[in-house]
């Protein structure tokens, strides 16, 4: 099992259970992650920046939110195999947010993602999907939503997008006098690097694609 | 420059350009004006290369070579530049990257960055845009003023040598309409250029002081004159190229 580097804000032990109770930003660069099981308490701000290339890989998470807590999950991943992505979002209390940015490659490789979780009356609650994934050289995915929504009281968006390299996309960087190949290179770096901010991060990203 | 001969061009197996001829030659500035979908864009998509938009017959020659047998990068690379009307997003690709590519691409040497990053930032300052456009996605999150100069902070790195406008002045204000004509004339002034402009109007034309204006009805250009014409068109409209119009006229006179 792979563990997590921590700062002291956290308590973990060998299977990823880990409770926040301070704002933390955790980096998770190219690392195997079988089981991640997160708390975050009350009030605390916790974001996840991942990007990851997957040769075969079975990721679960779970995230249990306290009130008035928010977490925030940017993954990025290139996947060469096969590559299933669970996450199951369980809401302790009310005025909690869980924000999921999720934008993979799927170079030959097929993917499962899946959005679990109950959102029940406790009020104010807050959950935003945003799952796009780009298939390449025969690649393909799948994104199961499986949100049960109980209440009139909360807010939960599922945005999701399965397709491939954008024409438009292509035709505009192509007819600045850049090649075919050199304009795919750029859009797919970009899809990838889009939801993070964090400039190290972005350039470690960049050293690790491996069309750049 | 810029030789269209009896160009018909399709789309979706709709014919939009039928017999359509153009001639622009070096240091002239032209204007092609008509309504609403008449096939204007398709002029531009098609000396671009856009592959949506099927050439059936004619020639595209620039500076004597045969447009149609290269692709879009290898026309931008010709030096033919097309401002969009409505310029898109590339989320996570900076001007400053995608640019550093596209001059490696046309000149085939490794880029000096002092010099980019210094004309990079002369030009923001020029088209009154923040220096941290030069580290932005493209386009991503601008407004539509400026994007179109953002197109223009390209259009001096690139030099290219046909500058095709269509419908520049949408989604600009006035203040905006007046930079970045101002900033596409010095760029005339200082390179040497043709522009071609796709407009509704004469405004547009007035401001970059067109030469040349032709009218596009029916998918070929049925009038051609001086900036005069541009004005006419501005008073009267195009009701008198209406082919409904023009045939009660006829029914009038008989």
């Amino acid at each position: 099992m792979n563990k997590l580097n921590m700062n002291n804000s956290i308590i973990n032990d060998e299977n990823n259970n880990i409770i926040v109770f301070k704002d933390t930003i955790y980096t998770i660069m190219n690392q195997c992650i079988k089981t991640l099981n997160i708390e975050v308490k009350s009030n605390c701000k916790v974001i996840i920046n991942d990007f990851r290339i997957i040769d075969k890989e079975d990721t679960n998470i779970e995230i249990k939110i306290n009130s008035k807590a928010s977490f925030i999950y940017n993954h990025s991943f290139i996947n060469k195999n096969k590559y299933i992505l669970n996450i199951n979002t369980i809401y302790k209390n009310e005025e909690s947010e869980i924000i999921l940015n999720i934008h993979g490659i799927n170079d030959n490789g097929n993917n499962t993602t899946s959005v679990n979780g109950i959102m029940s009356d406790k009020k104010n609650n807050i959950l935003i999907e945003d799952i796009r994934l780009i298939n390449i050289n025969n690649g393909s995915g799948i994104i199961i939503p499986n949100i049960l929504v109980e209440t009139s009281k909360i807010i939960a968006n599922h945005n999701t997008t399965i397709g491939t390299v954008s024409e438009d996309e292509l035709s505009y960087l192509m007819s600045k006098g850049i090649s075919k190949i050199e304009s795919k290179k750029l859009i797919l770096t970009g899809f990838l690097i889009n939801i993070f901010k964090d400039k190290k991060f972005i350039t470690k990203m960049k050293e690790m694609i491996y069309w750049r | 420059m810029l030789k269209i001969e009896n160009l018909n061009v399709e789309i979706n197996n709709k014919k939009i350009l039928k017999d359509f001829n153009l001639d622009i030659k070096l240091g002239e500035i032209h204007g092609i004006m008509g309504p609403n979908g008449i096939g204007k864009s398709t002029i531009c998509k098609t000396i671009t290369g856009d592959s949506n938009y099927l050439v059936t017959k004619g020639k595209i020659i620039f500076n004597s070579i045969d447009l149609l047998k290269l692709n879009i990068t290898k026309r931008a690379k010709e030096g033919i530049y097309l401002v969009n009307q409505n310029p898109i997003e590339i989320p996570g690709v900076t001007n400053a990257e995608m640019l550093r590519i596209a001059l490696f691409e046309k000149t085939g040497e490794v880029v000096n960055i002092y010099e980019f990053n210094k004309k990079l930032e002369e030009t923001c300052d020029k088209l009154s845009i923040p220096r941290s456009f030069i580290h932005r996605g493209i386009n991503e999150g601008m407004s539509g003023g400026e994007r179109k100069k953002n197109e223009l902070l390209h259009l001096w790195m690139l030099e290219p040598k046909l500058i095709i406008l269509d419908e520049l002045d949408s989604g600009l204000d006035v203040d905006s309409i007046k930079v970045v004509c101002d900033n596409l004339k010095e760029y005339y002034t200082n390179h040497n250029v043709s522009i071609l402009i796709i407009t509704h109007g004469p405004k547009l034309l007035k401001l970059l002081n067109a030469s040349h204006v032709h009218i596009l009805n029916e998918g070929k250009i049925i009038e051609s004159g001086d900036f005069n014409l541009a004005l006419k068109v501005g008073k009267e409209g195009y009701k008198k190229y209406n082919k409904a119009y023009l045939v009660s006229e006829n029914e009038k006179n008989e």
